[in-house]
């Protein structure tokens, strides 16, 4: 069984590991391939500030509520194991504030230790009347993609630096299983009018005495388009904007001031701050996250492809809970193709 | 009003507080500090300088919430300023975890902390030898910033330093009009005060960026506290122990316990070791005496004695001296007895 994904940002490289882990044994062969055009420290994934927090409201999409509260679990557990430090997992407690009284979020109780936050700490940022307080998980792109490639190359999973021009490039060359995890550019792949890019710009600081994230919520601005400050293990990461449709992939200085004024108006001790550098890219954004099967006639054949895009701003926090159900879509794959096969393997 | 001057001994966390309180708040006052030891020397220099009180037996209920809400708000301000980082001081928060169930679950200081809650189940499941805790968020205040930065303060309304040890209060007195005495450990060979006696307590200092939050064991022994350079491991508390090398058996014992309650600490790279004299006393002596000398009644304001609680006291008892200093300054003396 040779499956090929596309895509090595968290989700590609995720999907790679769920599969391995619940097919390894069950198949023989099995090859696992990553296809990408771009790597760590290169992807999507490695400008993530790497705050495990999904957007406040899930609108209904109660399978990402799960996805993203089973991620937050794993990463949990992942937190006591002596590897925690080499895959860029850690505990990080902040703030949440909004302008005025908001309903709670769908993470309250997926996060540890949720709770209101009282008049004197919201003293301390003016123009916000409510807010949470609560204890997350940090999970650093940089850190866990390369601690995420050597787990899958002790494993033997080979990876192909190449841009992939379609499905059925894959499919003729022998490709059983093809997920794709392109992110941003799925597009490239199959037209898909619902995703769009909402590009994102981050200035990293270097603020060693900023212990806890800030995340602003404006219902007027949207999403990530108000100040948030996300310390990491080495530097701050600040932004944010979140501008659907805008494909630039170069820092603009117009952000950089639009973002630096609003967060040191949040946190005045960030003008004393040294600024070390901006990054831009571009959360794949789509109305809700594509994961599903897809069986693509190719003349007298088909092949497989299950879709894993579209996780917007919450990648690194929804990561495993979708590639455990990319590899729950493989097992449906395996049983249709060999169900004599599985009968007979271990479990 | 006549120029008054004022002498003050020590400038460790006590010291500095008490200096700058008096000459930012008494434009009459000309403020001298005269130390053997100046940052990053003092006491508080290695504290981890975590925002965090005990409570003293013989002192006042009332006075020490005064201490210590004073102590929080004016080191709050600083936190949410510009000056934060220059001054060293921001918000840290954590848990504060128990093996047995505290006969005080609640403690004075809750209400001037922030956020003060106990943990949920589900935070207590990290901690599997531990029966209860508490979470809240405090502020750290780490000396190696803060003293240059109350320094500055000190010069910029016209402090002056002298660099220098004391050995004989009487001797100094005859050029001053007032003493703050805030000599921490030295009191007691400035003063004789045999109640002061040192805490020994060792640090490690550790380099491990990616812990924010701090967690401390209620009994005061191993904690972990994540600084601005380096994250504060420890400790010990050794009464009696004038010891100032570093003892390699404590650095062992620290690791061992810290590395428990946070096993990724154990990826942590040591970097140092620090040991440092808590000037332990039943209770901070914060009060008003009179030196008599050739006809003069000199006030002397003691303020020394806080133990581990130097930084988290320093800004209120500075206060609390500031008005005794006040008060003598505008009252009349006793008499002096034959």
């Amino acid at each position: 069984m040779r499956v090929c994904i596309i895509g090595a940002g968290v989700i590609g490289l995720s999907t790679a590991q769920s599969i391995y882990q619940h097919f390894h044994s069950r198949i023989s062969p099995l090859t696992i391939e990553v296809y990408a055009d771009v790597f760590t420290p290169l992807t999507t994934s490695d400008g993530a500030a790497g705050l495990w927090q999904p957007y406040l409201y899930d609108k209904g999409n109660v399978q990402e509520t799960k996805w993203n509260k089973e991620t937050f679990d794993y990463l949990l557990s992942c937190l006591s194991s002596p590897d925690s430090v080499k895959m860029g997992i850690f505990l990080q407690s902040g703030y949440n504030l909004c302008p005025e009284p908001q309903p709670d979020p769908s993470f309250k109780d997926a996060v540890l230790g949720f709770r209101q936050l009282t008049k004197r700490e919201l003293d301390m940022f003016p123009g916000y009347s409510f807010g949470w307080f609560n204890t997350a998980l940090m999970i650093e792109g940089k850190t866990y993609l390369p601690w995420l490639m050597d787990w899958l190359r002790q494993r033997n999973v080979k990876f192909y630096q190449r841009k992939i021009g379609s499905f059925k490039e894959l499919a003729d060359s022998g490709a059983d299983v093809i997920i794709n995890c392109s992110g941003v550019r799925s597009g490239d792949l199959q037209p898909d009018p619902e995703l769009q890019p909402a590009r994102g710009q981050i200035i990293k600081v270097d603020a060693p005495w900023l212990k806890h994230w800030i995340l602003t919520h404006d219902s007027s601005s949207g999403v990530y388009n108000s100040p948030y400050i996300i310390p990491g293990s080495r530097l701050v990461t600040v932004g944010g904007v979140f501008q659907v449709g805008n494909w630039n992939m170069k820092n603009s200085s117009v952000d950089h001031k639009g973002i630096w004024e609003a967060a040191c108006k949040l946190e005045p001790s960030l003008q004393l701050a040294r600024i070390v550098e901006d990054w831009t890219g571009l959360r794949p954004a789509r109305s809700k996250v594509r994961l599903e099967r897809e069986t693509i006639r190719s003349g007298p054949t088909s092949f497989e492809v299950i879709h894993n895009y579209g996780h917007g701003g919450f990648g690194m926090t929804i990561h495993r809970g979708c590639a455990e159900e990319t590899a729950r879509l493989f097992g449906q794959i395996l049983q249709q193709k060999r169900p004599l096969a599985l009968s007979k393997s271990r479990l | 009003m006549k120029r008054v001057k004022v002498l003050v001994v020590g400038a460790g966390v006590v010291g500095l507080s008490t200096a700058v309180c008096v000459a930012e708040t008494l434009p009459y006052c000309s403020v001298t500090v005269i130390a053997e030891k100046f940052s990053p020397d003092t006491t508080g220099d290695g504290a981890a300088g975590i925002l965090l009180p005990k409570e003293f037996p013989d002192i006042p209920l009332e006075r020490q919430k005064r201490w210590f809400k004073e102590s929080f708000d004016h080191l709050l301000a600083i936190a949410d300023s510009p000056q934060a980082s220059d001054a060293g001081v921001y918000l840290s928060s954590g848990y504060h975890i128990f093996k047995d169930i505290p006969c005080d679950k609640k403690p004075f200081w809750s209400d001037f902390v922030l956020g003060f809650r106990y943990m949920t189940d589900r935070e207590m499941k990290r901690f599997p030898n531990y029966k209860f805790g508490q979470a809240f968020t405090t502020l750290k205040c780490e000396c190696l910033n803060y003293l240059p930065w109350l320094e500055k303060r000190l010069r910029a309304v016209g402090g002056q330093i002298i660099h220098e040890k004391v050995t004989d209060l009487q001797k100094l007195a005859l050029n001053y009009d007032a003493i703050m005495n805030c000599s921490g450990l030295s009191s007691r060979f400035l003063l004789k005060d045999e109640e002061v006696y040192p805490i020994r307590g060792q640090i490690l200092k550790v380099s491990a960026p990616w812990l924010k939050n701090f967690i401390r064991d209620g009994d005061g022994n191993t904690y972990i506290y994540p600084g601005i350079r380096y994250v504060s491991i420890g400790g010990t508390r050794q009464a009696d122990d004038w010891r100032l090398e570093v003892d390699k058996e404590d650095s062992k014992g620290i690791l061992e316990r810290c590395c428990r309650l946070e096993p990724s600490l154990r990826a942590a790279q040591v970097m140092g070791e620090w040991v440092g004299l808590r000037p332990g006393r039943a209770n901070p002596r914060v009060e008003r005496q009179y030196l008599h000398l050739q006809g003069r009644q000199v006030p002397v304001v003691h303020n020394y004695g806080h133990g581990g609680c130097g930084v988290t006291l320093s800004w209120g008892t500075a206060l609390d001296a500031l008005d005794l200093l006040r008060q003598s300054l505008f009252e009349k003396p006793p008499q002096a007895r034959l």
